[in-house]
């Protein structure tokens, strides 16, 4: 796990060892890089939680808000500075739960902007409470009892909302988010992807990595056509396994 | 007052449902004597409901400026009965008022409102079938009210007929004729009318160089003058006109203005494009102030500037949201978590709005720190004569808040946490105390840099002091105090934070008795000052809930009450 110089800074992060992050933090710094990007032409805007602590160890300009806001703050960067690239890096909690009105609404509005999403399934930075990506009868360390709601999937919530751009990718499977993460970021509209990121901390333990690597299944591999929103809705309603790849992109003009 | 006997002034107030008109038909009037050179001040008063219940408007011109609507009326237009028995509290109607109404209507006008004792000239026309016979609709029954009513007055004949032309340019030529004929038949159903005690109209002075505007129109131009290219915004009541107005314009000057989702997204938008170096601003009233006080806190530590416009209305809660009041200073003053320090302005009027304003814009830059502008719904949608050059136009010149934006030769890190220079988080004690020392240092940089409004004697027997609104009433009640023979002063206190302590001690040396006089049910000024400084030990609080502008019986009564003014001569009876 090299650190991409260009824009990655000095400053250590605060994540666990073993965090799902660090993997994020590696690939999106490398895909910038890789598309040519100079940090002073990237924004990128969080909320607060563990994957919000992102944008603090990258040289592009950041800001580290306030929980469940980032997608107006980095909304009202991007229409005042057009020419920015606008990422946002959040977390499953701040952008499913708390800050869940501004997604339906940024899809609405589509800006040009770039929501990375570090689903981990757990509220980390507060040890270990159920978020809503959690499963139904997980046992949280938090809570007297298994998890009882209901989980969202977020893949389908951003089909439903009419997101333009919807993706997910696995942490650890450097080559193919950094690739995923440069067709979101070129995407000229409000682009989309779930980043599997693992906690094994507060949510499965290091099995977690072996377990996902076993199980994902590549979209790429199964001839989904990205463009066919029916055919994107029917691949999530047969999947039995967690997806990677573009599961729809919308051209837009 | 007695109607007929004031030429310097005059005040008339029109009732009816929502969709009758009655803004409308207040506007025509009010307009028209602007046009003539007179002062003007016109209060729009609506049921809580906000759309579909009654409305009403007082309207009152004069030969010198006003602030505020009058405490009587000397002429009332009631389209429908029922709709006064709702303003009872708001429209107090002289006992000898000229009172037009409808012939059709089943109300008791005695049951709604009208004085008992009332001894004016009461008009009863068949509104309804006028409007239906010459403006083909009944919808016509204000146009057929309003001939009724400037046929009487004389009212200012060339200048409402130029009016009226600007005005029908908007309908198509079967509306505009409809609509005139309506007004016609109006005027010539009370040409023959043989009457006495029309009140007189004040002449005019020929203030040509008048406009009539409302604190939000002022507050928005004003904005956009100062560099505001960004609004972001969501519907509330009695804000909602600066968002109206920032949609329309903003974007024929390249500017951005965003509906948004909530309140607080409003705020986070704001935030986003001050971060991209745009003067940007948000607009609401209490409930939606509640809601950005997160953000608000935000700017503060990020340090971005951030201009918030707290249009306030009668709260807690959803409360009368129609109406208006002065209770959301605390919210204003401390409404965030932590310590969260604020530059606070608050308009006195709505000229004030336009100073304000600018003002606004520039502190916030100054400080890099959120400016909270209060403003009240009386002066926000309430509409008052300022010089026609008040707010200058757009120039070409945007000059934004460079100097904590994203810019291109420098990185910009910024944190909600507590953080050093470049924006890396700190977590000890020290740190803490050193940078809360900062924030406050930075909004502090700001004292005195928005001076009071003062009137009267700078000494004497009585003092008022107040913030907002109760400027108007003050400044009356300060001249009253003058006829009778006391010597009065008053200031009006427009930067509530920081407070300019030193200035305070100096004006409040001057009486012998001080009254703070604020529209909330609690006193926040007067406990808000009590915590700052050593008030004088004969300092009052004339104070109550909002709900409808002050009256300046109301002051004269606290004041003879209490001793600080001699009672006036009993009114003569005819």
């Amino acid at each position: 796990m090299s650190s991409t110089p260009l824009f990655r800074n000095a400053t250590e992060p605060v994540w666990c060892d073993g965090c799902g992050d660090f993997h994020v933090l590696d690939g999106l710094c490398a895909a910038l890089e890789g598309m040519g990007r100079e940090p002073r032409n990237v924004a990128l805007v969080s909320g607060i939680g563990c994957s919000s602590r992102l944008p603090g160890y990258m040289e592009s300009h950041g800001f580290n808000s306030i929980h469940g806001r980032a997608l107006p703050i980095a909304s009202g960067l991007k229409l005042a500075r057009p020419e920015l690239t606008v990422i946002v890096t959040a977390g499953d909690g701040d952008i499913f739960s708390i800050g869940a009105t501004h997604l339906v609404h940024t899809v609405r509005r589509n800006p040009a902007i770039t929501l990375f999403v570090m689903d981990n399934g757990v509220y980390g930075l507060t040890k270990g409470q159920q978020s809503p990506t959690t499963p139904p009868g997980t046992q949280m360390r938090t809570a007297a009892q298994p998890v009882g709601d209901a989980s969202v999937d977020p893949l389908s919530l951003m089909l439903s909302l009419g997101c333009g751009f919807v993706a997910q990718a696995y942490a650890a499977d450097q080559p193919a988010m950094q690739q995923l993460m440069q067709q979101a970021i070129e995407y000229p509209g409000f682009s989309f992807v779930n980043i599997l990121s693992p906690c094994p901390v507060f949510r499965g333990g290091m099995g977690i990595y072996k377990e996902l690597r076993r199980s994902i299944s590549r979209i790429d591999d199964s001839g989904h056509d990205p463009a066919d929103l029916a055919a994107a809705h029917a691949l999530l309603a047969s999947a039995e396994a967690p997806l990677a790849g573009i599961l729809f992109r919308r051209d837009l003009p | 007052m007695s109607p007929s006997g004031s030429p310097s002034q005059l005040s008339i107030g029109v009732v009816g449902s929502g969709g009758d008109g009655v803004v409308l038909l207040g506007e025509l009037l009010a307009r028209s004597a602007v046009l003539a050179g007179l002062h003007c001040y016109m209060d729009k008063v609506f049921g809580p409901q906000i759309r579909g219940g009654e409305s009403s408007v007082s309207l009152r011109i004069s030969q010198s400026q006003v602030l505020r609507s009058a405490d009587e009326l000397d002429v009332l237009l009631v389209l429908q009965w029922s709709d006064l028995a709702r303003f009872h509290d708001v429209l107090s109607i002289a006992p000898d008022a000229l009172v037009i109404c409808s012939s059709e209507d089943d109300g008791d006008p005695q049951a709604c409102g009208l004085p008992i004792g009332h001894r004016g000239p009461l008009l009863s026309l068949p509104l309804k079938q006028l409007a239906l016979d010459h403006g083909r609709s009944k919808q016509a029954r204000n146009m057929v009210l309003l001939g009724a009513a400037s046929g009487l007055l004389d009212w200012y004949p060339q200048q409402l007929r130029a009016i009226l032309e600007r005005r029908m340019q908007r309908y198509d030529e079967r509306s505009r004729e409809n609509n005139l004929a309506a007004v016609a038949a109006g005027r010539d159903a009370v040409a023959s009318w043989q009457g006495s005690g029309i009140p007189a109209l004040p002449t005019s002075n020929g203030n040509a160089d008048l406009e009539l505007a409302s604190g939000n129109e002022l507050l928005s131009r004003a904005a956009i003058a100062s560099g505001c290219r960004f609004m972001a915004g969501y519907p509330i009541t009695p804000a909602s006109e600066i968002l109206e107005y920032m949609t329309r314009r903003l974007p024929q000057l390249g500017g951005t203005c965003i509906q948004a989702e909530d309140e607080i997204a409003a705020a986070c938008l704001t935030i986003g494009a001050a971060l991209g170096g745009v003067r940007s601003m948000s607009a609401t009233s209490g409930p939606g102030m509640t809601l950005k006080s997160e953000s608000i806190a935000l700017s503060g530590m990020a340090g971005l500037p951030m201009v918030v416009v707290d249009v306030q209305r009668c709260g807690p809660s959803t409360g009368i949201p129609t109406r208006t009041e002065q209770a959301d200073l605390n919210l204003a003053l401390y409404g965030a978590h932590g310590d969260s320090p604020r530059i606070v302005l608050a308009a006195a009027h709505q000229a004030d709005c336009a100073d304000l304003a600018t003002q606004a814009f520039e502190l916030a830059g100054e400080a890099s720190a959120p400016v909270i502008l209060l403003s009240e719904q009386q002066i926000a949608q309430g509409l008052a004569t300022v010089p026609r050059d008040l707010v200058p136009e757009p120039n070409g010149s945007v000059p934004g808040w460079p100097d904590t934006a994203i810019g291109a030769d420098r990185q910009v890190q910024l944190t909600g946490l507590e953080h050093d220079d470049s924006g890396r988080p700190l977590s000890d004690a020290a740190s803490h105390q050193a940078n809360s020392l900062l924030r406050n240092a930075r909004v502090n940089r700001a004292l005195s840099r928005v001076p009071a409004l003062y009137e009267g004697a700078a000494e004497g027997e009585l003092g008022l002091l107040c913030f907002g609104s109760s400027y108007s009433i003050c400044r009356e009640a300060i001249e009253l105090a003058g006829s009778r023979g006391v010597t009065a002063g008053m200031m009006c206190i427009r930067m509530l934070s920081p407070l300019d302590q030193a200035e305070l001690r100096d004006w409040l040396r001057g009486y012998r008795h001080v009254v703070i006089v604020e529209m909330n049910y609690s006193g926040q000024l007067h406990d808000y000052l009590r915590s700052r400084l050593q008030l004088p030990e004969l300092t009052m609080s004339l104070r109550r809930s909002g709900g409808r502008p002050w009256r300046l019986a109301e002051v004269e009564d606290f004041l003879v009450r209490h001793g600080l003014l001699p009672a006036g001569p009993p009114e003569l009876q005819p």
